[in-house]
């Protein structure tokens, strides 16, 4: 068999320290595809998806999203959620560190929006995420290549995303102040956890549910400078229409 | 090194199978880098990273460690980039012309940029530009070959293909590669002031 000549060989080696995906866009993409497969856990035993239309079709038939925006009592928009955590981040094409809210966007939230926004925080998903559940593995785990190494933080993330369907279970069965207590504890629990995104969102929801409608559009107004692409922006924005 | 003697034989322990995170932690700059080497831009990109992961976390317990992980993980993102390829059409090259733009195109944006961030960004559209000149299933073969350095059996269970097909694919995709290197060298020297 030939081989690759070495201009070829050149050619590539070169070009090899530039490829790769920069800490800020990975962090980004894990950050959607938690968020991802937390609606997507709720639709269980999913086939396999392969195209992002027929992932969000799943998930909408049965999950989490749906349960989400039954309790906002505004459907339509059962797509947005999936799609939307899908897209996000195709708006901006370079690595945005933190992204300057937009004033038009903060205009239009509430008339106290421009006194509270503020820059965003730089997002903590590549933190290690507190383990409280220490779910040992119970069968015996033999040692494998370099998995043990990053292992302490991983068995935390299915309780995080556990927590917050139970909230989210509690907020689609009405009783926003239940929801605000686990929410409260995943707060507690995972404060720098991979799904705060959808924490602050749930919890805006929630506080609507409960009657703390001017709370809700004050941390609305933070949600969004914060997280001014976030796919559930249009939830929050409009959450407490109908309290 | 006492290696299980069969295949089908199980080890009386399973391995556990890896944790999700870990894996993502651990391979998403190369599940990345392969799907933009397989002709993804970079937005595509971004989504059909997620859709592998996706798989990865519905089938991660299927993994049983007869393959490597890097196999198994190429399995599925062959799969899900022949999906986000196919609603595109490959537009027809001028053969080497291609790489020569993208040169002349680095060219000029290089000079915003600092020296080595520059060069790194040529590097790599320029081996873009040549990968793009192969067929999709010999750029398959030829980034895992020789941009993955995976062996050929290791090729052969991610594509789902003969090993002998995948010595001629690769065969083939080298070739072609040349000619792309032979053309756009070329190009330049008829360009050169």
């Amino acid at each position: 068999m030939n081989s690759l000549g070495p201009e070829s060989r050149a050619i590539i080696d070169e070009a090899l320290p530039g490829e790769g995906l920069e800490a800020p866009r990975r962090a980004h993409l894990k950050r959607e595809l938690m968020a991802r497969i937390a609606a997507g856990a709720v639709a269980g035993g999913a086939a396999l998806a392969t195209t992002k239309a027929a992932a969000a079709t799943q998930v909408a038939k049965g999950g989490l999203v749906s349960l989400f925006l039954t309790s906002m009592a505004q459907g339509g928009a059962v797509m947005a959620v999936v799609i939307g955590a899908g897209v996000g981040y195709r708006a901006v094409t370079e690595p945005a560190a933190a992204p300057a809210p937009s004033v038009a966007l903060s205009v239009a939230i509430t008339p106290t929006a421009s006194a509270i926004v503020r820059p965003a925080a730089p997002r903590a998903v590549e933190e290690p995420v507190s383990v409280i559940a220490s779910s040992a593995p119970a069968a015996p785990v033999a040692p494998t290549a370099s998995m043990e190494a990053a292992a302490p933080a991983s068995s935390s993330i299915s309780g995080e995303m556990e927590l917050l369907r139970q909230a989210q279970r509690a907020l689609a069965s009405g009783d926003g102040s239940r929801a605000l207590e686990l929410l409260g504890e995943h707060e507690a629990s995972y404060a720098g956890g991979a799904l705060r995104e959808e924490r602050q969102a749930a919890r805006i929801l929630a506080l609507c549910k409960a009657g703390r409608g001017a709370e809700a559009r004050a941390e609305a107004a933070r949600f969004v400078a914060e997280f001014p692409r976030s796919p559930h922006r249009g939830h929050v924005l409009g959450a407490c229409a109908n309290e | 090194m006492g290696a299980p003697a069969t295949l089908t034989e199980r080890p009386a322990v399973r391995e556990a199978p890896p944790r999700f995170e870990d894996v993502y932690d651990k391979h998403a700059d190369m599940v990345w880098r392969s799907l933009r080497r397989l002709g993804l831009d970079e937005a595509s990109a971004d989504d059909a990273l997620q859709e592998v992961f996706m798989v990865v976390h519905r089938r991660l317990d299927e993994f049983e460690g007869r393959s490597s992980l890097q196999t198994w993980l190429f399995g599925i993102l062959l799969f899900v980039a022949r999906n986000q390829k196919r609603s595109r059409r490959r537009k027809p090259t001028d053969t080497g012309a291609e790489a020569a733009d993208a040169l002349a195109q680095v060219r000029a944006d290089e000079r915003a940029m600092p020296d080595a961030e520059a060069d790194r960004a040529r590097a790599v559209k320029i081996l873009y530009a040549l990968l793009d000149e192969l067929s999709d299933e010999q750029r398959e073969v030829f980034v895992m070959a020789e941009l993955e350095q995976m062996k050929g059996t290791e090729i052969a269970a991610a594509t789902g293909v003969n090993l002998n097909t995948v010595y001629a694919r690769l065969n083939a995709a080298r070739h072609q590669f040349e000619q792309g290197v032979a053309r756009m060298r070329a190009r330049q020297a008829r360009s050169a002031p």
